[in-house]
């Protein structure tokens, strides 16, 4: 990248935005952290996410950090799960680099996609600006948007993104890979023994016969897994860690 | 913002964000070999080398892979034969502090016979003048040094704050090939990059 383009100010702020996402531990430093972005690009709003693609798309989101939003559209967008007919985010998943939202919305076309950028227009969402990176081991890929309601960007502001995305795709992989080691870390040694038997197809009762313990603990522990896990089986809270376990094996590319 | 950068010159900035670039792009050792090289440029040093090991008992840390950037291979052979990280003050310094330090205020700290006299010995090899700084990984369970060298006193609290802000892209280049790496025996034969021998102990 030729970074001379670059006026000093812009070079200390991409700098600044580097250092920062260094030590971004958790969702708030995340959102501190596009903030900061958010001023040096030019943008009103931002928000950032990571999901899961496939040859075809996006596949499911794994999570959304909202920095700046409005909440009203947010929880719209993430109850309809409007992403998946959100053409920014089908270019994201589709290709990769950084886009601007007008020059991909000339690629889309159609009633709900209209629909969609009619409803976000009127929450001051009409220009964006895109970018993220797809990890091709695992397939989870992050975006990251800033907009505005004023024509603000351009190929400078796509300059600008490429140079401090691949540091900002780390940081949320980072903060994602703390947030579902939190999701296990309640787990005790008990609760994990209960697990492994389960995965292993065992009953309750066989379980209750190989730890050595009532049935009705073994009932007691497994309905604290599924509260823990928010799973509603115990089928379901084994498919949750399994996840977790793949995810872990596939190693996130930062 | 807060301006990290304050007090750097445009030509700096540009070269830091290059050597952080090309920090994020590393794929294998003559790659760390080259990003040391061309930290070395942006410190106006004239010599670099780095190392990722473990921190033992007696401030004692034990390397588990060195790239040479362009130490003297003689002095740096010399180094892994008589295993003088043993007693090297800047690699006792770092496996106690963690911090980036100036050689010559480190040097004020060991004045026993067996250190002057290696000092002496690395004087001899130009290196005498130096900045190094690293970073303990604890995924990893190892530390990472990285040394910029000169035969003159050159370096300021200037040069701190552009190894201050390099040392983590730097850490973070070393520490991913090396997550690449299997480990080979002590006695095994370094291997040659590009004239500069890269040499692993484990």
């Amino acid at each position: 990248m030729d970074y001379k383009r670059f006026s000093k100010k812009e070079l200390m702020d991409i700098l600044d935005v580097i250092q920062a996402s260094l030590s971004c531990k958790t969702e708030m430093d995340f959102k501190s952290l596009l903030e900061k972005t958010k001023v040096l690009v030019g943008g009103e709003h931002s928000i950032s996410g990571l999901g899961i693609y496939d040859a075809k798309g996006l596949v499911d989101a794994k999570t959304i950090i909202n920095s700046t939003y409005p909440q009203e559209w947010f929880s719209v967008y993430q109850e309809k799960q409007l992403y998946f007919i959100d053409p920014i985010v089908i270019q994201q998943y589709k290709s990769s680099g950084t886009q601007l939202w007008m020059d991909t919305y000339k690629k889309y076309r159609g009633k709900d996609i209209s629909e969609f950028i009619h409803n976000a227009s009127a929450f001051g969402l009409k220009y964006g600006i895109t970018s993220g990176i797809k990890s091709q081991c695992n397939r989870i890929g992050s975006i990251i948007t800033f907009s505005n309601s004023k024509d603000y960007f351009e190929e400078h502001q796509k300059e600008i993104m490429d140079a401090i995305i691949p540091h900002l795709h780390q940081a949320l992989v980072r903060i994602y890979r703390q947030l579902k080691t939190d999701i296990l870390s309640p787990l005790t040694a008990r609760e994990m023994d209960m697990v492994h038997w389960v995965k292993e197809g065992k009953t309750n009762w066989e379980i209750s016969m190989i730890l050595k313990i009532s049935e009705r603990t073994v009932k007691f522990h497994l309905n604290n897994i599924k509260e823990k896990l928010g799973a509603v089986s115990k089928t379901h809270a084994v498919a949750i860690l399994m996840e977790h376990e793949h995810e872990q094996e596939g190693e996130l590319v930062s | 913002m807060v301006e990290i950068g304050k007090g750097l010159s445009k030509k700096e900035l540009v070269a830091i964000l290059e050597v952080i670039e090309s920090a994020r792009t590393c794929n294998d050792k003559r790659d760390v070999q080259n990003l040391i090289i061309r930290a070395k440029d942006l410190l106006d040093a004239d010599y670099c080398i780095c190392g990722l090991g473990k921190i033992l008992a007696d401030d004692i840390l034990e390397p588990s892979a060195i790239i040479n950037g362009n130490y003297p291979e003689e002095w740096v052979n010399m180094y892994k034969t008589e295993r003088f990280y043993t007693r090297d003050p800047v690699v006792k310094f770092h496996s106690r502090f963690m911090m980036t330090q100036f050689w010559s205020d480190t040097f004020k700290s060991y004045k026993d016979e067996e250190t002057v006299k290696f000092l002496q010995r690395a004087a001899d090899f130009g290196l005498k003048y130096g900045i190094s700084s690293g970073i303990y990984d604890p995924d990893l369970e190892k530390t990472s040094l990285f040394s910029f060298v000169s035969n003159r006193p050159r370096f300021s609290q200037h040069h701190k704050k552009v190894m201050d802000i390099v040392t983590p892209h730097l850490h973070n280049a070393l520490a991913g090939i090396y997550e690449l790496e299997r480990p080979v025996q002590m006695d095994s034969i370094p291997d040659v990059i590009g004239g500069s021998q890269i040499i692993r102990y484990i």
